[in-house]
């Protein structure tokens, strides 16, 4: 059966074990890592004490000979829980003989004494496949995307990870989970946060911003958004903190881009399109029409027009040699600095 | 003793040394301290913010066998021999010249090993994101799992060109930029254990330059008291960096916005008497002018206050002025600072560009050397007029000693016209198609023309003499336009711009521009169909009346001025010396000379 992560983790912890997990999508490390030692927490609640972690490589042995090896144990440990990496055979990845597949059904008919997980850094399962299909309906059987999260699964492992007397702020778990950050690299920076407060009970948002980094894409669009609700010199402060390289034709693209989407959502937004249909018209995704709909509320057509103009300047100026890039940069921030607080340039 | 760098002496040893990062700081220390410590880390910042040193530290404070709290003792054989980089188990590895994947492999053949000296092996691997794609992937296996008593220390100033497989496996702490108060707090501390005097507005002006980059700070410090004798002041460190102070940058902005040309001159001789190179006094000036703009703005968080510590008259200079004149000459500062590439003559050009500045009103179409009409028309007419009524004095003065000496010339000063009136006189003694139709035939024979020269006969030669004043005065205004030409064509056609923007306006003469091009396959295509109508409709909308492009090549060009001069000179040596006065005082461009009405000039 399938299962988010999370929940098999708290089935674990409640003593609900399963004989074989399927992790796909597995790319972090650090899930697999944290499944195996709940497991082994597990088998020591139930008496099973002394267990271990081996891990193999499926593509150097079967699936028989890992079960046979981990069985009863070794010279160490009373128990072994297998990790066996590379189970390619049920996601779109595998592009192998069938009857190789097939022969990995055979675990679900000799099931070990201990749990067993199973990993691929496949994407997505394959479900056309007579072995997803055998493991997604086993009772014994969990299936897990290792990369999926709710996002209030996300916060919860992310509370967890932190743990302590620490209070974050519904913004400051927000920092911490904006981008692309796996499962792995949460827990890294939720250490990295406990440590730094250690018996604190809080931490303020610049000590926090100084800890955790955001990739500079993220920073980016926070400066449009800055940028297009009039925060121009908090902006301007962001874009000097960039140390990733050059990011000027980057911001003048999705300037001018939020720019024009939000002039574009404005005018068809009056004439009582609904953000699905906005969305389908103009090809973006649902939630970034909403977002240039709440933003079109600060702005004006004519102030929309007049920015799009500027940045198209701003962008041959550059382009044309006519100004540096730092410079044309500087002086277009300044311009809209001096605008904002009404002092004309 | 030889001689050691400051910045060497002054590199901390303690992580009560460390200059800002406290965020870095704070968390390792609590992870030395509730044994919380990560596995590999990753440093990330600009150079000279600490991360070598950190890494140092760490290395130090995990074997330190006689731990001062989290501190290293730094007497300790273990903190000793990590300082003198005698201890095998802890390697420093620089990574721009050990990148590849055999150096990386014979690394982590050791990792398998226990530490032999101290308690864990420490691995700091310097510029990792110089590491090959190869030797990441080497390293990947054995950063993720490395044995307890391993830790990995990875500093890099781009941290993107590391890949995320290597940065997700490491605690990553981003290195800030030291700011500028705790950078200059620690120059006071290091100056105060130096025989030299050192101003305080000199340790302000360095930590500005070096933009949180301590060791930066330290070597310029270094630098200038090699430079200096016993006193280091900010004219000292303006030096040693081969530029202006910002004292003297604030007078020639003070100057310009007085509208005070001479002293501006008066500044840039001084400036240039020292040697200074004319890109990176404007690229000063901008600074200068950037941080007024932020000062003006009264923009919160930014360096432009650090100024103020280092130079008093900042504040005074930028007072009184309005933001959009900031604006104006910034903006004309930053196209001159392009514009200057392309220049020979860097510091005439930066000292012409300055003088416009003075005249006020700028016009951003126009090339920064150039002023505009709108700047005529205020404090440059009035500059005009007073050149005017001097030169007329001269003239009367000139006419009645001509009178005392019999002389039968008379010069009568209401018969000179502004070059509009006698644009309005002028007769043209030849058909203009004398000239053109065998000119355009050859065009269109060989799609480039060739030098003009050729084509000069003697009845053409006087229709030229006398509608030379207008012939010039649409040139200028072409010169003047040239951008604003682009512009439109750029909007029929941008292809027509771009091959119409390698050749620069050379000359006009009777209803044709002629363009030179440093290349042949440019004059061809200019006059090409359709860029050739294009450009012709563009040219006559501007003018008014129908007006033709002519390519020229640039060599050709050159050929036709070299015979122009010659036959010049030889005309000009016919010419009284009076006549030469009176063309040296109004321009040649307003003086017609009519030899055919007895020597009369208009």
């Amino acid at each position: 059966m399938q299962k988010s992560f999370y929940q098999a983790i708290r089935d674990i912890r409640s003593g609900k074990l399963g004989n074989v997990y399927l992790l796909y999508h597995a790319t972090d490390g650090y899930p697999i890592k944290w499944l195996s030692e709940e497991l082994v927490a597990a088998m020591g609640h139930q008496g099973m004490d002394h267990a271990e972690i081996a891990r193999f490589s499926l593509a150097d042995r079967t699936i028989e000979e890992v079960i046979t090896e981990a069985g009863g144990g070794n010279l160490f440990a009373n128990y072994v829980v297998p990790i066996c990496d590379d189970f390619d055979f049920v996601t779109t990845s595998f592009k192998g003989k069938t009857e190789v597949a097939s022969a990995a059904l055979w675990l679900l008919d000799h099931l070990p004494e201990t749990p067993v997980i199973l990993t691929s850094t496949g994407e997505k399962l394959d479900e056309r496949r007579k072995i997803t299909k055998a493991f997604t309906a086993s009772q014994d059987a969990v299936v897990i995307d290792a990369s999926k999260h709710s996002s209030d699964e996300y916060k919860s492992m992310l509370r967890e990870s932190i743990g302590g007397d620490l209070a974050l702020t519904s913004d400051q778990v927000a920092y911490l989970m904006q981008g692309e950050r796996t499962l792995g690299q949460l827990r890294l920076e939720a250490d990295k946060v406990r440590t730094y407060a250690w018996n604190r009970t809080s931490i303020s948002d610049e000590e926090l911003h100084q800890l955790v980094h955001t990739e500079s894409d993220a920073d980016l669009f926070a400066i449009v958004a800055m940028i297009v609700r009039g925060d121009i010199g908090q902006a301007y402060g962001v874009l000097q903190e960039l140390v990733a390289g050059d990011v000027t034709f980057g911001l003048i693209a999705l300037l001018s881009r939020q720019y024009r989407l939000i002039a574009r959502v404005r005018t068809e937004a009056n004439k009582g399109y609904s953000d699905a249909q906005l969305a389908a018209m103009l090809s973006v995704h649902p939630y970034a029409c909403k977002v240039a709909r709440e933003q079109g509320r600060q702005v004006s057509d004519e102030q929309c027009e007049k920015r799009i103009v500027e940045l198209a300047r701003l962008e041959y100026d550059i382009k044309s040699g006519r100004l540096s890039e730092k410079t044309a940069l500087d002086l277009w921030f300044m311009r809209q600095m001096a605008a904002s607080e009404g002092k004309g340039a | 003793m030889a001689h050691l760098a400051l910045y060497r002496q002054w590199r901390p040893q303690l992580f009560a040394d460390v200059v800002g990062q406290s965020h870095v700081v704070t968390t390792l220390s609590h992870a030395l301290e509730f044994g919380r410590l990560a596995h590999a880390y990753l440093f990330t910042g600009p150079r000279g913010t600490g991360k070598t040193s950190v890494a140092k530290i760490l290395a130090k404070a995990v074997n330190c066998e006689r731990l001062n709290g989290i501190e290293p003792c730094n007497s300790c054989p273990s903190c000793l021999g990590i300082m003198a980089g005698q201890v095998v188990d802890v390697v420093e590895m620089d990574a721009a010249s050990n990148r590849g994947i055999d150096e990386i492999r014979s690394l982590l053949e050791q990792v398998r090993y226990a530490p032999a000296e101290v308690r864990r092996k420490v691995y700091i691997i310097d510029e990792v994101h110089m590491l090959t794609q190869e030797a990441f992937n080497a390293l990947l296996k054995t950063l993720e799992e490395p044995p307890d008593y391993c830790l990995f220390v990875l500093a890099t100033t781009e941290v993107h060109k590391v890949p995320a497989t290597i940065a997700s496996r490491c605690q990553r702490f981003d290195f800030g930029r030291v700011k500028t108060e705790l950078v200059v707090d620690r120059l006071k501390k290091v100056a105060n254990t130096l025989p030299e005097q050192v101003e305080d507005a000199a340790l302000w002006y360095i930590a500005r330059v070096t933009e949180g980059g301590m060791r930066d700070a330290l070597s310029l410090l270094d630098q200038t008291l090699a430079f200096s004798e016993s006193r280091v002041g900010v004219e000292q460190v303006a030096e040693v960096l081969g530029g202006v102070s910002s004292e003297q940058i604030g007078s020639i902005y003070r100057a310009i916005f007085l509208g005070d040309s001479r002293t501006v001159l008066e500044q840039l001789d001084r400036i240039w008497g020292r040697g200074h190179d004319p890109a990176q006094l404007v690229t000063d000036l901008i600074a200068y002018g950037r941080d007024a703009i932020v000062l003006k703005n009264g923009v919160a968080g930014t360096d432009a206050d650090d100024r103020k510590n280092f130079d008093p008259t900042f504040s005074v200079v930028v007072q009184h002025v309005e933001l959009k004149r900031i604006f104006q000459v910034v903006e004309r500062l930053a196209r001159l600072q392009t514009e200057l590439r392309y220049q020979a003559q860097g510091r005439l050009y930066v000292e012409v560009g300055l003088l416009a500045l003075t005249s006020g009103e700028i016009d951003e179409k126009t090339p920064a050397t150039q002023t505009t009409d709108a700047s005529l028309s205020q404090p440059g007419i009035q500059m005009m007029k007073r050149e005017l009524s001097e030169l007329s004095a001269k003239v009367q003065e000139l006419e009645k000693r001509l009178s005392r000496g019999g002389g039968e010339r008379k010069l009568d000063l209401s018969r000179i016209d502004p070059p509009q009136d006698v644009q309005e006189e002028v007769t043209f003694v030849a058909p203009p198609q004398a000239i053109t139709s065998p000119v355009r035939a050859d065009v269109r024979k060989d799609q480039v023309l060739s030098s003009p020269a050729t084509r000069s006969e003697p009845s053409v030669l006087i229709a030229r003499q006398t509608d030379k004043a207008g012939d010039d005065e649409a040139f200028q205004y072409f010169l003047d336009q040239w951008q604003a030409l682009l512009e439109q064509i750029k909007q029929r056609s941008i292809q027509t711009r771009a091959w119409l923007f390698a050749g620069r306006p050379v000359k006009f003469d009777q209803g044709r521009l002629w363009v030179a091009f440093k290349t042949a396959i440019h004059a061809q295509t200019v006059m090409r169909s359709p860029h050739r109508e294009i450009i012709d409709e563009v040219l006559s909308h501007l003018r008014g009346t129908e007006t033709r492009l002519y390519a020229i090549l640039e060599t050709d060009w050159d050929n036709q001025q070299l015979s122009d001069a010659t036959k010049e000179e030889t005309k000009d040596l016919q010419r009284e010396p009076w006549v030469e006065k009176v063309v040296e005082w109004f321009g040649a461009n307003r003086v017609t000379i009519d030899d055919s009405k007895g020597d009369d000039v208009r």
